[in-house]
């Protein structure tokens, strides 16, 4: 059996042996696999800021824990599926309790109209609780437009175009109008705090935040109608839904976790759109390097025919000879993807510190175009592609090492 | 025993109108340590019988025995082993992989043996010093003369200690003067190492340097004469 420094050498020689042949796959496999990781470091960092936003730029955190059924039927009969005052302080001492709980925030969604005093418009809006979206936002977010102020709390924060329809500027007074949890009609007093654009143009012309105070005077009740779980740790949060599930049953509470990405369906349409893509561009690299190496293996090959028979003639089996063949796709796909490795570093460094800003589909405002990479996916990509040449190289290998060995010994 | 044996061997090529028969029940004992001569003109079958003794193509009819085993009773897998410790092979085209030095080259049966690289190293060295290629070991083959080229295809054929070394044509590339300093060189480690040569040639010029000359015609054997008067190496 040929020892593996020797497979490698033969291998690597034989590789550089057409250098022109060589370097043209080589150069395929270099942009095919900078396209591939650009790509994939953009998707990365558009999951990121995705996550982000939804965790603490539409206040979902990482759990939402409601009542069965909540989510179904909760506008019909909004009490039936409330905490009452004593369940949440029941369940907030148990979820507080839970191993990687950052936050208890209970939570309560009203609607209704909100008026200047001259004229209306419908309004959706949210109550929580001032000092849980300091929590919330942490260090990283604690200067992003939109906070609730723990002095003020009949303040709110409005979208930027429902304030502008309304001509309601910082400091100016209005009334939200909405149905108390038994149906009564409900009027209190707010504050506005702040126009800012919520991201979406859904919700900018819409959207109300105020805190919990508020929003428990408008629907006249003194519960939650979910609470909302931040963790340390946003990896596991199977495990953490299932203690919380567990601890609330011990009180006798019946409850429904939820995590963000069930919960957000912008998040799921906008994944599943790059997934798509992505999977599309990784398609489409992988067939330029499976033929590029399909090709450039079946010629090398097919010139190499006499070289095989005489090997074959000194012994060497048919399995080695697949091997080194296959070897040597390999060795030039994964030199290819080294140095593609290279120049996706350098092109990602140079994206990044472009300043280059785009407008998203549905948002508010331009967002950074930022690639972020990841050796674990650079790896990733490689390995893959490295597999595909083996494959590549294998059928034309397997062709002609199982070809008569006369014929090859005489082939021209 | 015999080195080589065939008993009643036909092979043919082709089908139907086609078919061309290459060896005609063709039977013939080598003896170990003979520097036997194949020679006929083209088309005769000497290739068709260099190939059949060294496993590298299958018999139609009869038995092709080496070494004392049945030839026909070797799967694809024993008999590239069998082929890698029993038999060297040295072609007409030299065949010498371009990619490695001459050292390498002949290291390579003892790196499907599986020999260490060290130990085989030091044979190929060895062995490149019998051919009078030592201080060549470094070239590689696009560097070195026809005549130096087969050199390092024979030290690659007697590498790993066979006991025949079968050489179809080795000189039909080489010119007049190579030629016979090549079979010459065969001739002496044949006497050396004792190992069995069959070669084939269709230069008659050769035929004096073999022990035992056979001569094919349309894949028969015609003529089959021990030569008492062979030169020596």
């Amino acid at each position: 059996m040929m020892d593996l420094i020797t497979r490698f050498k033969l291998a690597a020689r034989n590789a550089v042996r057409n250098r022109r042949r060589s370097m043209a796959t080589l150069a395929s496999v270099v942009i095919g696999f900078v396209a591939l990781s650009l790509f994939e470091g953009y998707f990365v960092s558009v999951y990121s800021s995705l996550e982000d936003e939804v965790i603490v730029g539409e206040r979902l955190g990482h759990l939402t824990v409601g009542k069965p059924g909540l989510y179904d039927k909760g506008a019909q009969d909004p009490r039936r599926y409330a905490f009452t005052e004593s369940e949440l302080a029941k369940a907030t001492a148990r979820l507080a309790a839970i191993p990687g709980v950052k936050l208890v925030s209970p939570r309560i969604t009203m609607s209704g109209l909100v008026s200047n005093g001259d004229t209306s418009r419908i309004y959706i809006g949210e109550g929580m609780r001032a000092d849980d979206m300091v929590a919330l936002r942490g260090e990283k977010y604690a200067n992003q437009p939109g906070k609730l102020d723990p002095q003020r709390t009949q303040g709110a924060v409005f979208g930027k175009r429902l304030a502008e329809s309304l001509g309601l500027k910082p400091g100016s007074d209005a009334t939200l109008l909405g149905a108390t949890l038994d149906g009564m009609v409900n009027a209190v007093g707010i504050e506005v705090l702040e126009a800012s654009a919520t991201g979406s143009l859904g919700t900018d012309d819409k959207f109300v935040l105020t805190s919990l105070e508020t929003a428990r005077r408008l629907m006249a009740y003194e519960g939650a109608e979910r609470i909302v779980l931040l963790l340390d740790d946003g990896t596991d949060l199977a495990a953490t839904a299932a203690a919380a599930k567990a601890a609330l049953a011990a009180e006798g509470i019946a409850v429904d976790v939820r995590d963000w990405r069930t919960l957000s369906v912008y998040y799921n349409q906008v994944k599943s759109l790059f997934d798509m893509m992505y999977l599309f561009i990784s398609v489409v690299v992988a067939i330029v390097v499976l033929a590029s190496v399909f090709n450039t293996m079946g010629m090398t090959i097919t010139e190499r025919t006499r070289e095989i028979g005489t090997l074959r003639a000194l012994g060497m089996q048919v399995r080695t000879l697949d091997g080194l063949f296959v070897l040597e796709g390999m060795l030039i796909v994964a030199i290819g993807c080294a140095l593609g490795i290279a120049v996706t570093l350098a092109a990602g460094f140079l994206i990044n510190g472009a300043g280059i800003t785009y407008m998203p589909p549905d948002a508010a405002a331009e967002v950074p175009l930022v690639v972020k990479l990841v050796a674990g996916n650079l790896v990733g990509s490689l390995f893959t592609l490295v597999v595909l040449a083996a494959l590549a190289s294998y059928l034309p290998a397997r062709r002609a090492s199982r070809r008569n060995i006369t014929g090859a010994l005489s082939h021209v | 025993m015999n080195i080589v044996e065939l008993t009643h061997v036909e092979k043919a090529y082709g089908k139907d109108q086609g078919r061309v028969v290459a060896l005609h029940k063709l039977s013939l004992h080598v003896q170990p340590g003979e520097f036997t001569c194949v020679w006929g003109a083209s088309g005769s079958g000497k290739s068709t019988l260099l190939n059949l003794v060294g496993l590298l193509d299958r018999a139609d009819l009869g038995t092709v025995r080496v070494d004392g085993t049945d030839c026909a009773t070797l799967g694809e897998t024993d008999a590239a082993q069998f082929r890698n410790a029993t038999i060297g092979f040295v072609f007409q085209g030299f065949n010498l992989v371009p990619v490695l030095s001459a050292l390498e080259n002949v290291m390579m049966p003892l790196q499907i043996a599986g020999v260490s690289a060290a130990e085989g190293k030091a044979r190929a060295l060895r062995m490149l010093a019998d051919v009078g290629l030592e201080q060549q070991a470094h070239k590689r083959p696009d560097e070195m003369s026809g005549g130096q080229r087969q050199r390092v295809a024979i030290a690659r054929a007697l590498v790993n200690d066979p006991k025949l070394v079968l050489a179809d044509e080795p000189t039909a590339n080489l010119d007049s003067v190579t030629s016979e300093s090549v079979i010459g060189l065969m001739r002496r480690l044949n006497d050396e190492k004792g190992v069995t040569f069959v070669f084939s040639t269709h230069d008659a010029r050769l035929l004096g340097y073999a022990s035992r000359r056979l001569e094919l015609s349309d894949g028969r054997i015609v003529t089959d004469t021990r030569n008492p008067s062979e030169r020596a190496a």
